[in-house]
């Protein structure tokens, strides 16, 4: 079994990642280049496109639940890795294997498809963003109940 | 006043979509100001005039 995903989580703010692992109970562990999963390809479900399947497993650094002790294989639990984009671009793409209890458990905390993860590591990004673009910004939600980043400035 | 209104916008099934307003730039200041937050959430984007925006549900419905 192998079910590798990528949800277009794309990461360039290791800081602002880490902030919200933190919050959501993740735990961001920098240079760690190894990530656990099922840890075998068997060509049978629909795996992360562009990437070399010999990889998988392999990254610039990883994200587990906190408290928990990942291990490579069924057994797990499992890792979300970081690793090189296949497109080139600067930047890591988030990859992870959603399978069983232990892809269920990443995505418990992250969202399916990293969805929690990917809003509030946005909202966090854009956040610092305009801090150091000389904007002022605040996190208001919209009346059709949208996150929104304001930035204000001169 | 330069304002920036990044909305989150999330969809069952779909990619997070992020839809970036801007007011208050003169000319292409605004895209020159937009575009480093573009840049780094790190994903494909396109950049449409409000006009151009407000064009596409009229767009949409003649391809159909």
């Amino acid at each position: 079994m192998s079910h590798v995903s990528k949800g277009g989580l794309f990461i360039t703010d290791l800081d602002a990642l880490e902030k919200v692992c933190n919050d959501l109970g993740l735990e961001l562990q920098r240079g760690k280049t190894e990530w656990c999963w099922w840890g075998s390809d068997a060509g049978d479900s629909d795996l992360a496109q562009g990437y070399d399947r010999s990889q998988f497993g392999v990254g610039h650094h990883a994200i587990k639940i906190k408290g928990t002790n990942p291990r490579m294989g069924p057994v797990g639990p499992w890792e979300i890795g970081l690793v090189t984009r296949a497109d080139g671009k600067p930047g890591f793409e988030a990859l992870w294997d959603g399978y069983g209890m232990h892809g269920q458990a990443l995505e418990r905390v992250a969202g399916k498809n990293l969805s929690i993860l990917k809003r509030e590591y946005s909202t966090e990004l854009l956040r610092r963003m305009a801090v150091r673009q000389g904007f002022k910004p605040r996190v208001t939600v919209n009346a059709k109940g949208q996150r929104q980043v304001v930035c204000e400035g001169h | 006043m330069k304002k920036i209104v990044f909305t989150l916008i999330e969809e069952d099934g779909k990619p997070l979509e992020i839809q970036t307003e801007a007011s208050g730039f003169t000319g292409n200041a605004c895209l020159k100001a937009t575009e480093p937050f573009l840049k780094a959430l790190g994903g494909d984007f396109e950049t449409k005039t409000t006009a151009e925006y407000h064009k596409r549900p009229e767009q949409k419905q003649k391809a159909r």
